[in-house]
């Protein structure tokens, strides 16, 4: 065999069927072969490498991700075939085919089959390797699709000195699994253990890091010229800290970790002294806000605490009216409270009737209900709670004001309103998401934000809505 | 270079790419293959019309003897046949039919060396071309019209193969079987049929009409049935008919091993007897012995130890279910734990509230029976002795990399659709799940506790919480 083995770090065995399965030869090599591994296992890496040190092995590279669902992607296949091999033979006279009337799989199969009758001149066999690399993240993605193309080499002539051959790369390891029985030679990929991940990101990142302008201009703004060993020994020190801490946050991921490295670099680079740079555990005490939060958010600010940043913040989240906002909290309270116990909690009249009241809850809940999916609601019932928790407006005193006063909110127009534009906000939604009619009675209403915006939301209008779910549960 | 030949010889030889006259088939198959053998003389030489079916399980030889005979036959009587190949995965019933009429164009064009290339029966509407494509076939001799009552030997016969017949015999109508059968009857051009298909019940597919048709011809691939023909049919798969100096040495190593009950290779073979069954896996399984070797002795050596053969076949395990459980960092085991410990409390309905409150009290747990370490004084590092609690929002992340590991998978949604025509309905719809916040998203486990604590190390922190 001439193949080379291509060096990547952990991927010996991989590396080694990889150049056991391709060759130059189309008699030596199987028709398809499927790579397997999860994101970030090296799978696109190992593949560049392998036919970066073979040149001599001919291959063209689709992305079906881009390509979103089947017919585009077939298109792509007769364009890369074509265009590739004109680049790869020059001197064969070649009229071109339109790629685009590959529309379906028979018509890919004619348009490869002139393309490659039109290369009958060539003197030897030759392989011309397609990658479909990530097909299964291609997004109108079908069950049928993969065994068409590993059915689409007994459909070309085994005599064309041009050869298809197709490596699919996939994720999804259950997505295989449904085509176990096609004896299609595999290669797994397994994810990295946390030692290699490790090692590569060493083995990766600490040359830039060395190099890299901020690291040289702070040293030398501190005055001192250390030795190069130095340099290595910061950066090696920080990668080896941020596995070290964030580790369990990507798991095995390594470009998750890279992004978490690049992103606090500067911190880490900005807080080294004169005093420090020569003690890793001094320059470690001092960043150690680094290694305790992620950074992954594009709305907390990582550290200073400002009252005044933070009530801005609150102010700017939800930019609700005051009606919006009690009429999402009335929507939250209908959701996850029990109608029967409403008259226990928001009734405040003293009754001029005889009649008991509810007793309320008498035992606990199992479960926190705010955990669980919001249940569904009457639009009468929100406008009940709704009244009930609107704050009142201003008293006058007086004694028109007694009888004239229009103590609580009423569902006026402006409510309707805003509950109309919550609806389109997706903040509250309907029982049915499709052609919902509104003015139905039968339509219920649901929820659809989370606990943690709720209270954001409530804190702003000084409601205490966590009193309502105290004692609720264990 | 000697060597390089006996390698690329024993490496075509699994790739099923020898010269036809050197190809060989696995002796279980026998039956079968002369069967087929005997419909492709009967029509090629005798110019009888036949119909038959194969069946037989996935990748299991079925195209392999039929494109074995082709190529034999093809060596003697080239001028004889044209074979139309059709695929029920790739043509629906329309592009059948403009398949058949380009093979057939193309096909008939070699065959007569571009002398009538305006026979035109790939172009014009799709009703033209099949009604051309049925006079063609139905009433007079390919190629030569003048002689439409022509002597035996000047007609063609025209061979059709079919790939996954059983999609052609779809609910609807099945009119392009119909025809076919039909002409298989009526036409006086020899017509053969050959369905492949993997449906074991592939006859009550098929209407009345065209099942009265069919000839009620069915050939089933046999099956390997005992070690012993196991055995025989990769002896048969292996050995090496080649003016080489290695031959002898390679075929009495192979039989020698494959004699010795006790050696690493027969067991591998004995093993996958008793698995897969599955001569293909096992080629597979042996490209990388082969192909690597740069000299007989690795060779030897590697069929001596079978490293390679295991270490394809564990391979293809490294990603399973309990080898992804292996491979979560520490927050990630826990989180999927939690989610166990959720989903057996609340028949299987997992969202990430609940699974971060059990994550949490979880945590909280351990950390009250860790022993307090008094922190040394000094300057030395403080020892974190306690499992920290990560926040709500950055288990988001994890929550996310589990879905993504296909340990968690949303409840109620149907995964891959059936057909391309299934998979644009279900983008067209909106599914409930992504309309809902993430929080709150309902998810079933792929793996449950119980097995969680058969994959989790037992001196891992969270052993001890995979049970209730």
């Amino acid at each position: 065999m001439v193949t080379v083995k291509p060096l990547v770090l952990f991927r010996e065995y991989q590396a080694c069927a990889l150049s056991s399965f391709i060759s130059d030869d189309p008699d030596l090599s199987p028709p398809n072969i499927l790579i397997q591994g999860h994101q970030s296992s090296g799978k696109t890496l190992t593949l560049i490498r392998f036919f970066e040190d073979n040149p001599h092995i001919h291959n063209c590279w689709l992305s079906p991700v881009q390509l979103v669902t089947w017919k585009p992607l077939l298109q792509h296949v007769a364009r890369t075939v074509s265009s590739s091999l004109i680049n790869l033979f020059p001197h064969v006279n070649y009229d071109i085919q339109d790629a685009l009337e590959a529309e379906d799989f028979y018509f890919l199969i004619r348009v490869l089959d002139t393309v490659l009758r039109c290369y009958e001149v060539l003197e030897r066999k030759v392989n011309l390797f397609v990658v479909l690399d990530g097909l299964d993240q291609l997004k109108e993605l079908d069950l049928e699709l993969l065994p068409k193309f590993l059915k689409l080499h007994e459909m070309l002539d085994s005599n064309y000195k041009v050869q298809l051959k197709f490596i699919y790369t996939i994720r999804d390891a259950a997505f295989l699994s449904k085509y176990s029985t096609y004896n299609i030679p595999t290669i797994i990929f397994p994810r990295y253990k946390h030692e290699q991940v490790a090692e590569i990101l060493l083995h990766e990142k600490s040359n830039d890091y060395i190099h890299s302008d901020a690291l040289i201009s702070k040293v030398l703004a501190t005055g001192i010229d250390p030795d190069d060993s130095i340099f290595e020994q910061i950066a090696e020190n920080y990668i080896k800290l941020i596995i070290q801490a964030f580790h369990s946050y990507t798991g095995n991921d390594i470009v998750a970790l890279t992004d978490i490295m690049d992103s606090k670099w500067e911190a880490y680079v900005a807080s080294i002294t004169a005093q420090n740079i020569y003690e890793p555990l001094a320059l470690y005490r001092s960043n150690i806000a680094l290694y305790t939060t992620t950074g992954d958010s594009f709305t907390t600010p990582s550290d200073s605490n400002s009252n005044q940043l933070e009530d801005k913040e609150k102010a700017t989240a939800y930019e609700l009216s005051l009606i919006s906002k009690y009429l999402l909290l009335a929507a939250y309270l209908c959701s996850y409270l029990e109608p029967r116990y409403d008259s226990k909690i928001f009734s405040k009249k003293t009754h001029l009737r005889a009649g008991r009241s509810s007793y309320g809850r008498r035992t606990k809940m199992e479960t926190n209900p705010r955990y669980l999916q919001p249940s569904l609601f009457q639009l009468e019932r929100l406008f009940s709670i709704f009244q009930a928790i609107f704050p009142i407006g201003d008293d006058k005193p007086g004694k028109t004001s007694i009888f004239n006063q229009n103590e609580l909110m009423k569902a006026n127009v402006e409510v309707y309103e805003n509950l109309a534009e919550l609806s389109s906000l997706k903040l509250i939604t309907t029982a049915s998401a499709k052609n919902a009619d509104y003015l139905s009675y039968k339509l219920k209403w649901k929820i659809n934000v989370p606990w943690e915006i709720i209270t954001e939301i409530s804190s702003t209008v000084n409601f205490d809505i966590a009193g309502y779910f105290s004692g609720l549960h264990n | 270079a000697s060597f390089c030949q006996f390698q690329t010889h024993l490496l075509k030889q699994l790739n099923n790419t020898l010269p036809p006259s050197k190809s060989r088939l696995p002796g279980f198959v026998q039956e079968a293959n002369r069967e087929i053998e005997r419909i492709l003389k009967q029509s090629i030489v005798q110019k009888e019309s036949h119909s038959a079916i194969v069946v037989g399980p996935r990748s299991h030889y079925k195209t392999a003897i039929i494109n074995h005979n082709l190529a034999l036959m093809a060596q003697k009587y080239a001028q004889q046949f044209v074979t139309i190949r059709l695929n029920g995965l790739i043509h629906t019933e329309h592009a059948a039919i403009n398949s058949i009429a380009y093979q057939l164009e193309s096909k008939l064009r070699t065959l007569h060396g571009n002398k009538n290339g305006d026979l035109q029966i790939s172009s014009g509407s799709l009703t033209e071309v099949f009604e051309k494509i049925l006079r063609l076939i139905d009433a007079t001799t390919v190629g030569n019209n003048n002689f439409s009552n022509s002597s035996r030997t000047e007609k063609v016969s025209v061979l059709f193969i079919f790939d996954e017949i059983d999609t052609f015999a779809g609910p609807l109508r099945q009119t392009l079987l119909y025809n076919l059968f039909d002409m298989v009857e009526h036409a006086r051009v020899p017509v053969c049929i050959l369905g492949c298909t993997t449906k074991i019940n592939v006859v009550e597919h098929l209407e009345k009409r065209v099942n009265s048709r069919f000839s009620q011809r069915i050939i089933h691939i046999p099956t390997v049935k005992t070690l012993e023909t196991f055995v025989d049919a990769t002896r048969e798969q292996l050995t090496v008919e080649l003016p080489n100096e290695f031959t002898d040495t390679w075929n009495q190593l192979l039989a020698q091993k494959l004699k010795d009950e006790t050696c690493n290779f027969f067991k591998m073979i004995k093993n996958n007897y008793e698995t897969f069954r599955s001569l293909v896996l096992l080629k597979n399984s042996m490209f990388g012995l082969i192909a690597r070797a740069k000299t007989i002795e690795e060779l030897i050596e590697g069929l001596e130890n079978c490293k390679p053969m295991d270490a394809y076949n564990q391979n293809q395990f490294d990603n399973s279910l309990s080898a992804k459980v292996k491979s979560l960092s520490d927050l990630e085991l826990a989180l999927i734990i939690a989610a166990g410990r959720v989903s057996l409390k609340t028949e299987d309905n997992v969202n990430f509230n609940l699974a971060y409150a059990e994550y949490s009290n979880m945590v909280k747990d351990v950390n009250k029976k860790m022993p307090i370490i008094p922190q040394a004084s000094g300057t030395s590092l403080v020892l974190e002795s306690t499992l920290r609690v990560w926040g709500k929002q950055d288990v988001k992340n994890v929550w996310e990399n589990l879905i993504d590991l296909d340990l968690l998978a949303e409840k109620g949604s149907v995964g891959l659709r059936i057909s391309a025509l299934a998979a644009f309905q279900a983008s067209n719809y909106h599914a409930m799940g992504t309309t809902i916040p993430f929080d709150l998203r309902t998810y079933q486990m792929q793996i449950t506790l119980q097995e969680l604590r058969r994959t989790v190390p037992k001196s891992s922190v969270y052993y001890s919480w995979t049970q209730l």
